[in-house]
């Protein structure tokens, strides 16, 4: 197996630069490969023959990224459902969900947290931990987790800061109307939805995030 | 060669049926199933993880890490008892469906 270590190293990292396959998942394929590696040169197979044979068993590197995307679209439907259906239970229970939305306000809260976010960690680490949380639930290296978890703890922050900045903005808005008393409904309606964005996006989608997180850690062995 | 759907619908009893034997890992899943069906089920090899992987976050079967032969990490599954009913429920399934077609086949040679 000596002769093939660069080689794996090779194999490993264009597997995991690909995205959507883990380290432990690759740990798991990377003994497979040797296995198949071992059962080739043990049949006769020159170190050529038995490299080829083996990842064309195993599959190439865009097949298995393939397979484990897939894999984890399937999470992501099930999670999106979820609030979907919180959304249409707080929709039908109260006046309509049509209440609820003011596209402009949500993303004035979205933009405040993703800025937020951007600024703290960086694009490549925000998104790692958004897709980290949201498209799978298999295990996760403790490292790995630890990593990604302060994303979800600062969001969680960001949200309710968000709606409190929202809420100031909204209500010196407000300050600004109050000779015309008929925009005071929609100044206020601003001000609450603002709060009620902030705390959604906060308990629904950082603080779930990051339990969804934490639930993939990997037990101690 | 048999289609891609019905390998991929044969996978998880396969999976559930070869563990029930006891504690396995990949590679070794992989060619039981091979020397079982004397080359006719092809699995890709990375094409069984997913599936392992599944089987585990709906709680039918347990993994544990441990070192191979070769010092690589490796990945040891096993039945749960969650597993083994599910594998009764679908041996069950599996069994109708082949007795029906039998039934079927048998009847258009006669």
């Amino acid at each position: 197996m000596h002769e093939f270590e660069s080689r794996l190293r090779e194999w490993r990292y264009d597997l995991l630069s690909r995205g959507g396959v883990r380290a432990w998942q690759a740990d798991e394929l990377e003994d497979q490969l040797c296995c198949s590696l071992a059962a080739a040169l043990h049949a006769g197979a020159d170190a050529e023959g038995a490299w080829r044979e083996a990842v064309e068993a195993l599959g190439n590197t865009q097949t298995l990224h393939t397979e484990y995307t897939k894999d984890r679209l399937m999470t992501l439907t099930s999670k999106l459902a979820g609030f979907a259906i919180t959304l249409a239970i707080l929709g039908l229970a109260t006046t309509g969900p049509a209440t609820f939305l003011h596209i402009p306000t949500i993303m004035t809260v979205a933009a405040l947290i993703m800025g937020g976010l951007i600024t703290s960690f960086g694009w490549s680490r925000t998104k790692r931990a958004l897709s980290a949380s949201f498209q799978s639930a298999s295990p996760l290296e403790a490292q790995e987790i630890d990593h990604l978890l302060p994303v979800f703890k600062r969001g969680y922050r960001l949200a309710w800061m968000s709606s409190v900045i929202g809420v100031v903005v909204a209500f010196m808005q407000l300050m600004g109307n109050l000779s015309d008393p008929s925009r005071l409904g929609e100044g206020l309606a601003l001000v609450t939805l603002m709060v009620f964005y902030g705390a959604v996006i906060a308990e629904f989608v950082f603080a779930n995030g990051e339990q969804w997180l934490e639930n993939r850690r990997l037990p101690c062995e | 060669m048999t289609s891609k759907k019905l390998v991929a619908a044969s996978s998880e009893p396969l999976v559930l049926t070869i563990l029930s034997h006891g504690e396995s890992y990949g590679y070794a899943i992989i060619q039981r199933v091979r020397s079982v069906s004397r080359d006719v089920l092809q699995w890709t090899d990375g094409m069984l993880y997913p599936v392992l992987h599944r089987l585990e976050e709906r709680g039918l079967i347990d993994a544990r890490w441990d070192c191979s032969e070769h010092g690589r990490k490796r990945r040891y599954y096993r039945l749960t008892m969650k597993g083994e009913a599910a594998l009764a429920a679908q041996r069950v399934e599996w069994e109708s469906v082949n007795a029906t077609l039998t039934e079927l086949w048998g009847v258009s040679h006669a």
